[in-house]
Order: structure tokens, then C-alpha cells, then sequence
């Protein structure tokens, strides 16, 4: 394990530092809903950084998929910019963190689509923006998981899904599959040798085996088969995926998961579901983020969380433009903004 | 030549003092360069993304020079004490000492420019507390003042220069 020194992040942290100052803010984000029409919004986006990709669309008749296209490629940028700043020792760990963290994300997105047969175009709106949305929006075209796995020929994950597929077929469960894809990606984490980027990781291993262990339980599965052996809680996970619903929430009580495992336990007892659960988990994350970007702000957590930030704000214009293209007003807008 | 020799030529007022001089520079200048270097990292970054974060980065950014300025005159000091001939055993290890002070405050310089790099981050973020945050890098300055204060003080008294 190696320590990062903290002047090796200094200068991604300038870098990031004064992108933070130029992240669209609330009040901008109000302005930005009550605008009159697309055009307006792309306007006042022309004045900022997305001035870049923005000035490529406009001019022209402006097409919502263009837009969009235009908000991807300009996430991409931000992110190779500040992957090039961070120091070339750490560089291939991030980014098996985070690319990686998006493309099994879509690669779920992905399958779930296919399997509840929501059709390409809509699984394709609902992916995160990620480095292969090419590879993403093939897969989505796929008619069914089986040709999903085929697609993936070539890729890491070929072999991971295609071990699960059968099982898949006789049960019709997603979890098979969704769990290999966690796993390799769990895996691809383990030789990860910067001790910040550890901890994140295997904060995000928790996340995964909260949420397995609890969809095994509602589903009536066993866990042991889906949990991944590793994270913080890596000693306590026999103990927590003992029993039922309620047994695995009072268990994770006692750990660094106490206060989301108490809100879910309210959430369970009230309405028998535990669906802003892993929402909850993710603002945990966030928090873990800003603790330590407070505590060393020449460190790993303060580019992880911008990036989290960039993506959100990427997400809000988005959304922003897409609810101006169909004429939602504005007080319904605000409402769905993260 | 014999060790008492030795000892005597190694304790000789002028040797004593050149080794408070060079423990000050060194000690301070380390320092001051390893908070220079964080900070100006982080400067790099914040202005080559926003080129209006330079004035506030750059004042940020020089503080943590300051301690190798007050080691600088303390050597200054102690080196006129040497070539005014008049350098006892005693001022000597006065020298010493007021060498030691300002070079082991100096090492604040090392903190300072971690505490400039995460406010030059600060002022990147938000331009409206660029004087706020100066308050923040100023603070470990203090230790080093202190130590500056002390050593010339211990120059005085013992009329060193």
C-alpha cells in the first residue's frame, strides 16, 4: 500500500478547484428553468465552459440527441483534463475506479433494459454519460440478454456474463448477472495499491454487498453465494447476511453503516420496501467524499467528489433542456433537478 | 593534531556561528521550498484552468518564503558578528541558538504551504474570500515570526553583530 504525498495532488486540486468555482450553481440552475425555450438555454451556455462543445450544435436546427451528444462530450473532456492532471503513479487506479464504476453501472442499466424490453432508445437515455457509449448503445440494441452476452465478445466481461446466463434463463432473475458484473468489478479493484483510492473502494464493495444481501433477502435467496468477500465490513458479513430483512438492517446498525441502516429500517417498517435505500447509500459516499476532502484537500476525495459534481450538473442541463424541448414549466422542472 | 586541539578549534566562536548560520538557511530553506512547492502546484492548476486566480494565488503562494527571509537575516547577522573578528566561544553558541530558532520555526514553512494550496483552492472556488482566506495562510506564519523574534533578540543579547 502507498500513501500519496500531498503535494503530488496539489495541482489537480488547483485544477479542480477552479472548475468547483465555475459549476453551475442553484440560483443558475432557477434561471435556467424559467428560460422560454431551448435556444435560450444554449444561449447562456455558449457564456460558460460548455462554450466548446455548445457552439458545435447551435447555429443550426438544434437537435435534443446533438445536445445531448454535446453534454457527454463535454464530461469526457473535463474528465480527461483532470485525469491528466493527477499523478501518472495514481492515474490507471482512478481510472479503474471510476471508468470502470461506469461501465458496470451501464452495463446493469443496460440489462435491466433488455430484460423488462424498455427498447434501445430508452435504455440509451437512461445510461450515465461514460467513455463507451458506443459499445453501450450496440448492447442496447441487443433483442435479448443472450445476444447481450455475444456482444461482449472481446470485452472483460464476455466470460463473467456469460457464466451467469444460464442461470438467468432458468430463473429469470437479473441477480446472477447483475452480481458477476459487481464482482469483476470488485475484482478489478484488489491490486489497487494508493490507500485513499483503497478506501474508497472498498467503501463502494459495502455499498454492493448492503444491497445484494437485502435484494437476496426480499427475494428469498440465499446470500451467500452473491456476496463479495472484501470492503470495510469484510469481518462482519457473515454475521449481517444471517436472517431476514429486518436481522440484516439491526446488524449493519452496529457498524460505520448505522445511521442508513436505521433510516431504511423506518422506510421498511412503513412501507414494506427499501427503494431510496441505495440513494441513501450514494449521499453516504458523498459524505465520506467531503469529510475527507475538509480533512486533506490535497488528496484523491476532492477530484472524486467534482467529478461526482460535474456529472450531476451534466445531468441537470440535461434534464433542463430536454424538459424546455417538450414545454414543462418551470416549477415542475426544479422538482426533478438532483 | 590532538583532540583536545580539535575541540578547540571546533568550538571556536566563528565555527559555532557559521554552523547557526548554515542550520538557519538550511533548515528554512527546505522548508520554505517544500511549501512553495505544494502551493505553487496548486496555483499552476488554478490558473491555468481560470487565468483570473493569479493575483490571488500568487500572494498565497509566496508566504511560505517569508521563513527562509527571516533565516536569510538571521545568517546575515551572525556572518557580520564572524567578520567583525570579535566572535567568542560564548557568541558563538549564541549564534548557534539563534540559528537553531529561526531554522526549526522555519519548518513551519512546510504546513504554511499546505494551508496556502487548500486556500488558493478556496479562492478558486469561491473569489469572494480571497481575502478571507489569507487570515488561514498567515496563521502558521506566527511560529516562525516568533522564532525570528527570539533569535534576533538572542543577537542582541549577546552583541553579536
Amino acid at each position: 500500500m502507498k500513501k500519496t504525498k500531498d503535494s503530488a495532488y496539489a495541482y489537480a486540486y488547483g485544477v479542480v478547484s477552479s472548475m468547483t468555482g465555475k459549476l453551475v450553481d442553484e440560483k443558475t440552475y432557477d434561471e435556467l428553468a424559467r428560460f422560454r425555450s431551448v435556444e435560450e438555454v444554449l444561449a447562456f451556455m455558449e457564456g460558460t465552459d460548455y462554450e466548446h462543445e455548445i457552439k458545435k450544435v447551435v447555429g443550426k436546427t438544434i437537435r435534443i440527441k446533438d445536445v445531448e451528444n454535446a453534454l457527454k462530450s463535454h464530461f469526457i473532456r473535463v474528465y480527461e483534463e483532470i485525469v491528466s492532471s493527477i499523478p501518472d503513479t495514481d492515474r490507471a487506479e482512478f481510472n479503474k475506479v471510476i471508468l470502470e464504476g461506469f461501465r458496470s453501472e451501464n452495463l446493469k442499466v443496460v440489462i435491466r433494459g433488455i430484460h423488462s424490453g424498455l427498447g434501445s432508445e430508452k435504455i440509451i437515455e437512461t445510461l450515465e454519460t461514460s467513455m463507451d457509449s458506443k459499445l453501450m448503445a450496440e448492447l442496447a440494441e441487443s433483442k435479448d440478454l443472450e445476444e447481450f452476452t455475444e456482444k461482449l465478445e472481446g470485452t472483460e466481461y464476455h466470460y463473467v456474463t456469460k457464466e451467469e446466463l444460464e442461470k438467468y434463463k432458468e430463473t429469470g432473475d437479473l441477480l446472477p448477472l447483475e452480481n458477476a458484473i459487481d464482482k469483476h468489478l470488485v475484482n478489478s479493484w484488489s491490486k489497487i495499491s494508493c490507500i485513499e483510492i483503497k478506501e474508497f473502494t472498498d467503501i463502494r464493495t459495502d455499498m454492493i454487498n448492503i444491497m445484494t444481501i437485502l435484494r437476496c433477502k426480499i427475494s428469498d435467496i440465499p446470500a451467500k453465494d452473491y456476496v463479495i468477500y472484501g470492503g470495510t465490513l469484510k469481518e462482519h458479513l457473515k454475521e449481517i447476511e444471517k436472517g431476514d430483512v429486518k436481522d440484516v438492517l439491526s446488524s449493519l446498525d452496529k457498524t460505520s453503516y448505522g445511521g442508513v441502516a436505521r433510516e431504511a429500517m423506518n422506510e421498511y417498517e412503513k412501507t414494506g420496501s427499501l427503494v431510496t435505500l441505495e440513494g441513501k447509500m450514494e449521499s453516504d459516499v458523498m459524505k465520506y467524499l467531503k469529510e475527507n476532502a475538509m480533512l486533506k484537500p490535497l488528496g484523491i476525495s476532492s477530484i472524486m467528489l467534482f467529478i461526482n459534481a460535474k456529472r450531476r450538473e451534466v445531468k441537470n442541463l440535461n434534464t433542463i433542456i430536454v424538459c424546455k424541448h417538450y414545454d414543462i414549466p418551470a416549477e415542475e422542472i426544479k422538482e426533478i433537478l438532483m | 593534531m590532538a583532540f583536545e586541539e580539535v575541540l578547540i578549534t571546533f568550538f571556536s566562536g566563528n565555527v559555532l556561528g557559521a554552523i547557526g548560520a548554515a542550520v538557519a538557511i538550511a533548515l528554512a530553506g527546505l522548508s520554505s521550498a517544500k511549501g512553495l512547492e505544494i502551493a505553487g502546484n496548486t496555483a499552476a492548476g488554478a490558473t491555468g484552468e481560470k487565468e483570473e486566480n493569479f493575483s490571488s494565488a500568487l500572494i498565497l503562494q509566496a508566504m511560505p518564503q517569508t521563513q527562509v527571509i527571516y533565516a536569510f537575516i538571521i545568517g546575515i547577522l551572525i556572518i557580520l558578528g564572524i567578520m567583525a573578528g570579535n566572535m567568542t566561544i560564548e557568541k558563538g553558541f549564541l549564534s548557534l541558538f539563534a540559528g537553531l530558532a529561526v531554522g526549526i520555526t522555519g519548518v513551519s514553512a512546510v504546513n504554511q504551504g499546505k494551508v496556502a494550496s487548500a486556500s488558493i483552492g478556496a479562492a478558486a472556488k469561491n473569489s469572494s474570500i480571497k481575502g478571507k482566506v489569507l487570515i488561514f495562510v498567515v496563521m502558521p506564519e506566527i511560529a516562525a515570526l516568533f522564532g525570528f523574534v527570539v533569535a534576533i533578540m538572542v543577537l542582541i543579547a549577546g552583541s553579536v553583530f
